[in-house]
């Protein structure tokens, strides 16, 4: 049998662009990950999602798939306006870009605050890190809900919270803080250039981020953010550079 | 009698347009997308979404641990099967029909063409072209071990198709750029030297030549040893001695069959059997 130029066109076209038709029909063409976190595999949660496996990606759609708590209830928490887009379109990293660094860059509000909100809501474990705040909204949630009461753990909570947004108003994130480079640490407004000035080099930081660095001048928060990488988790392995070359 | 045969080859360059086009808009719809604008009936994808060669880099994630290498995605391995497809039943129809930075280096070529006219694609010497033709399978080996060390994207930085069609993004490393400049100069000298010297998909593909269902066969009987089929070839085939082309780079492209270069009807083309016993069995 022979083939010609009709055959093969209509077999490149009808396989390759047909067979992606009909993988979409059945729903089986995915362009992105599915938004699954991990489970536990021991211990008494095992089965269950595990929060600390949230990631800056996830909607809060995607967060109420996998634990149970609803979208609106992250919004009411974190005191996002569900008047500019529904409680389900908000991304777990919009909490960085909204809130960002505060207490005068001691801490953040992102995702960590999430995966702790959704932890202590849920009953599932996640310890946050030291540098983990959270809009007062979010004990407010806690306690009326009664999903918290024990006293331990709202004064924790009191010590790591601030004020909320306001709805209605997204605020810029505005950094006030300014940097004394003799400092060493990385906050929200340090640029790549300060991490390479405390003795990291350029192929250190690349090899960290999984990206090239285009410009150094960009402030490594800002960058991370348009590159959907988590500031907290490259922070923290940038830091142990910067702390490793330490004069 | 010269018969004028433009026809095959402009099918093929049909296809090639419509598969340039959507992956551009594909592209294009996916950067749009990210600011918020969505374009109608173009579901934007990540370009690494619609790689087949994606797929193959994130087999071994796959298979040992169940996951994928970061940014590909269900879509690569799925494409990877459909191509897979063509792939076993004709050879690399991928890289002659289909892949867009295929088609790009071809049609630079044509300037190339223009330029130096019949010298065009002969500028490699042939002992070090053969040597060089195993180079992609180099790139292969580089690329997949070091994706499943790393399980990142490690070619994406030097992949010059990739850099093609994101080069507005600001996501295309220096790298990138260099390759795609380079291949860009080079393509006027040599027909898609990426495809013979480089890509690693292609020489997963490649392999299909030895496999493939309708194999790309020549009629010695009827053959009058012409080698035009050769001087056609964009991959610097030679065709005029071969009973079964099994090269493996051999690109499907039919420009030396009878249906485009081939001055006598039905003494190249892809078919299942031997053409000589069609011969035979009109002689009896
Ligand atoms: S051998 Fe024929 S089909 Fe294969 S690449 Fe050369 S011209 Fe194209
Ligand atoms: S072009 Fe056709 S006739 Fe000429 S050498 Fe090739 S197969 Fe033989």
């Amino acid at each position: 049998m022979k083939i010609g130029a009709k055959g093969i066109a209509a077999s490149a076209v009808v396989t390759i662009l047909g067979g992606v038709v009909l993988l979409m029909a059945l729903g089986s063409w995915q362009t992105e990950s599915e938004k699954i976190p991990v489970k536990f595999s021991t211990g008494e949660f095992a089965g269950m999602a595990n929060p600390e496996d949230i990631r800056g990606s996830y909607s809060f759609a995607d967060v109420e798939k996998n634990f149970p708590i609803t979208a609106d209830t992250l919004a009411a928490a974190f005191a996002l306006d569900v008047t500019v887009k529904p409680a389900q379109d908000y991304l777990a990293k919009d909490l960085e870009a909204l809130y960002g660094e505060v207490a005068d860059g001691a801490g953040e509000v992102g995702t960590d605050s999430l995966k702790w909100f959704v932890s202590l809501f849920t009953g599932l474990p996640f310890t946050p890190g030291e540098d983990t705040y959270v809009p007062r909204t979010v004990i407010e949630v806690l306690r009326d809900s009664g999903k918290v009461v024990d006293a331990d753990t709202l004064a924790q909570l009191e010590a790591k919270s601030v004020e909320p947004l306001v709805p209605g108003i997204v605020p810029d994130v505005v950094d006030t803080h300014v940097e004394s480079t003799t400092e060493r640490v990385i906050k929200g407004n340090t640029t790549y250039a300060d991490v390479i000035t405390w003795g990291v080099t350029q192929a250190e930081i690349e090899a960290v981020l999984g990206v090239p660095l285009k410009s150094k001048t960009d402030k490594i928060r800002d960058h991370l953010l348009a590159n959907n990488l988590e500031f907290s988790v490259v922070k923290t392995q940038l830091q142990a550079l910067v702390d490793a070359s330490a004069p | 009698m010269k018969r004028k045969k433009t026809g095959t080859q402009r099918i093929r360059l049909a296809v090639q347009i419509l598969f340039f086009v959507v992956v551009a808009l594909v592209s294009v719809a996916h950067t749009l997308e990210e600011q918020g604008v969505t374009l109608p009936f173009v579901q934007g994808a990540s370009l690494h979404a619609i790689c087949p060669f994606g797929g193959v880099v994130t087999l071994y994630r796959l298979v040992t641990d169940g996951t994928y290498v970061q940014k590909i995605h269900e879509s690569a391995v799925w494409l990877l099967g459909l191509v897979a497809i063509t792939t076993l039943a004709l050879g690399p129809v991928f890289c002659g029909w289909v892949c867009p930075f295929g088609s790009f280096q071809e049609w630079l070529g044509k300037l190339g063409k223009k330029i130096f006219k019949r010298r065009y694609n002969t500028f490699v010497p042939s002992a070090v072209d053969r040597i060089l033709r195993y180079l992609r399978y180099v790139v292969l080996i580089w690329v997949v071990v070091m994706t499943a060390v790393t399980a990142t994207l490690v070619f994406s930085d030097y992949d010059p198709y990739y850099a093609l069609f994101n080069f507005y993004t600001g996501e295309v490393a220096v790298t990138g750029f260099v390759a795609l400049a380079l291949v860009m100069v080079l393509s006027l000298f040599v027909e898609r030297p990426f495809c013979k010297y480089a890509c690693p998909y292609g020489a997963v593909l490649g392999l299909g030549n030895l496999l493939r269902v309708f194999k790309l066969r020549r009629n010695s009987i009827t053959c009058i040893d012409c080698q035009a089929c050769d001087k056609a070839c964009p991959m610097n085939i030679t065709v005029s001695t071969a009973s079964v082309v099994n090269d493996h780079q051999c690109i499907s492209c039919l420009k030396c069959t009878s249906d485009s270069a081939c001055p006598i009807p039905s003494t190249v083309e892809f078919n299942t059997h031997r053409l000589e016993n069609d011969t035979q069995e009109v002689a009896k």
